[in-house]
């Protein structure tokens, strides 16, 4: 087969072409992958200043809470929740308190107030998991719950006691809402 | 036999006049009930949160309830008169009245963090120097009104069983006089008017609640157990039928449910400040007892 000048420079530009858009490719795929890095980021980024910002939010309580003064992060927690009312954190924070305080009733209405805004709170890999505290309170709490309710059909506080550890045991099982 | 537009207007105003007699006959022929509600505070503070609540109940049940604001000091003498068969009391009153006159209890009411049940503290203010309960002896003193269980029975209670005698080991001891008692115990630590006082977590919670004082203002030195706050109770010779509508109608109130008072509708909790309604049992009260018993008050007082 023999070339003439014309297919010569056809071949070239062919060439000239397939390099361009190989560099083209080359350089374009990394971009993309860039991008959904960047998005991985800011999500990582997002939830870690979450972190952060409730951690530093609601630290007087939870410095209280570990020294034992439950009352005083019980105030404390009031104070904040002046300014963030409706937060998911303080009502798991305000049910913790109770628990620990062993009023447990009010621990499992505080918990389901959180869970229900943030699934984050019974999730094992979540950084503010309440798992293992919550799946103590319910096997401590459904047994005798269930007698006192048996027990007295009429009560509505017993009632919605009972409701509350049957929602929090589902939960701990994996259902959602 | 002929219609004129005159009788057509006369026969209007017959039936006008026999429905609204009728009407207001069938008023009339409510059952009057009265109940007497404790005054927490003052008279006009009663009247602004129950009148509502208790306007509801007439509704709901059926009979006229009336409200008879009591000074807690006259409680015990004015039911013992018959004034009211029905008692709204702190847990205390409703305790001598159980004791004593064998009242039944109907429905606790729930407010703050504790629901049903409530407690009391000891404070001093924070930078005093007064951070342990065994720094408190020999200091000035304020107690809440004698009569309240968590402003003075318990924490008296707790003093004497932390080893502290209020009649000896303190300087002087107070109760503030008065109304409003409650938070110029808790003022009066704040100001500096007394080292250290009893309060009633409520208080504390609300005022915090409200920014009249910020957690950090106190140490709180020591807490007494949780008992029974408020509750609604009825004479043991009540008519039964009556008892049991009070009572379910007392549970099943909600949030949204609301009363006409002075041609304004008013939500009845939130005028009362209460969460809500809850059934406790008699045995509830069995902690209070032990206290009453060890600080040596009514019902179980000693000479």
């Amino acid at each position: 087969m023999k070339f003439d000048r014309f297919d010569k420079i056809l071949i070239s530009l062919l060439a000239i072409a397939a390099v361009a858009l190989l560099a083209y490719t080359a350089q374009s795929f990394p971009a993309k992958t860039t991008a959904i890095e960047s998005r991985s980021m800011e999500r990582e980024l997002a939830s870690q200043a979450r972190v952060g910002l409730l951690e530093k939010l609601y630290s007087p309580v939870t410095v209280a809470l570990q020294n034992g003064q439950y009352q005083e992060a019980l105030l404390k927690l009031e104070e904040v929740n002046i300014r963030y009312p409706g937060e998911a954190h303080g009502f798991i924070l305000k049910g913790e308190i109770l628990y620990r305080m062993g009023v447990l009733d009010g621990a499992a209405a505080g918990f389901i107030r959180g869970i229900k805004l943030s699934g984050d709170y019974i999730d094992k890999n979540s950084p503010f998991s309440k798992r293992d505290i919550i799946a103590i309170l319910v096997e401590k709490s459904l047994p005798p719950a269930q007698t006192a309710y048996k027990n007295s059909h009429s009560n509505p506080a017993l009632k919605e006691n009972l409701s509350n550890l049957n929602y929090l045991k589902s939960r701990l099982a994996g259902g959602c809402e | 036999m002929t219609f004129s537009a005159g009788r057509f207007f006369l026969l209007f105003i017959i039936l006008t006049a026999i429905f609204t007699t009728l009407t207001s006959c069938k008023d009339q022929n409510r059952k009057v009930v009265k109940i007497g509600y404790m005054n927490c505070n003052n008279e006009q503070e009663t009247r602004h949160r129950f009148v509502p609540l208790t306007r509801y109940l007439s509704d709901k049940v059926g009979v006229e309830f009336v409200m008879v604001p009591v000074d807690t000091h006259d409680f015990e003498k004015r039911f013992n008169q018959g004034e009211f068969a029905f008692t709204h009391t702190n847990s205390l009153i409703y305790m001598i009245l159980k004791e004593r006159n064998n009242l039944k209890l109907l429905a606790s009411e729930k407010r703050g963090n504790f629901g049903s049940k409530s407690g009391g503290a000891i404070i001093s203010r924070k930078g005093s120097g007064i951070d342990r309960l065994d720094q408190i002896k020999g200091k000035n003193f304020a107690f809440g009104p004698m009569l309240a269980p968590t402003g003075y029975l318990a924490e008296y209670d707790l003093l004497l069983r932390s080893g502290i005698d209020p009649e000896k080991d303190f300087a002087s001891y107070t109760i503030p006089s008065g109304s409003y008692k409650h938070e110029k115990l808790v003022y009066g630590v704040l100001f500096g008017q007394y080292d250290v006082s009893a309060a009633t977590l409520l208080d504390l919670e609300t005022m915090t609640k409200e920014g009249k004082i910020a957690a950090d203002d106190f140490n709180i030195l020591a807490q007494t157990p949780l008992v029974p706050y408020c509750t609604f109770a009825a004479a043991s010779n009540a008519d039964p039928a009556l008892v049991d509508k009070l009572r379910k109608a007392l549970l099943e109130l909600k949030p949204t449910d609301t009363a006409e008072v002075d041609g304004e509708r008013v939500k009845v909790l939130k005028a009362a400040w209460i969460d809500g309604y809850e059934e406790l049992v008699d045995k509830d009260f069995d902690l209070l007892r032990e206290m009453a018993k060890r600080v040596n008050m009514p019902p179980y007082q000693k000479f």
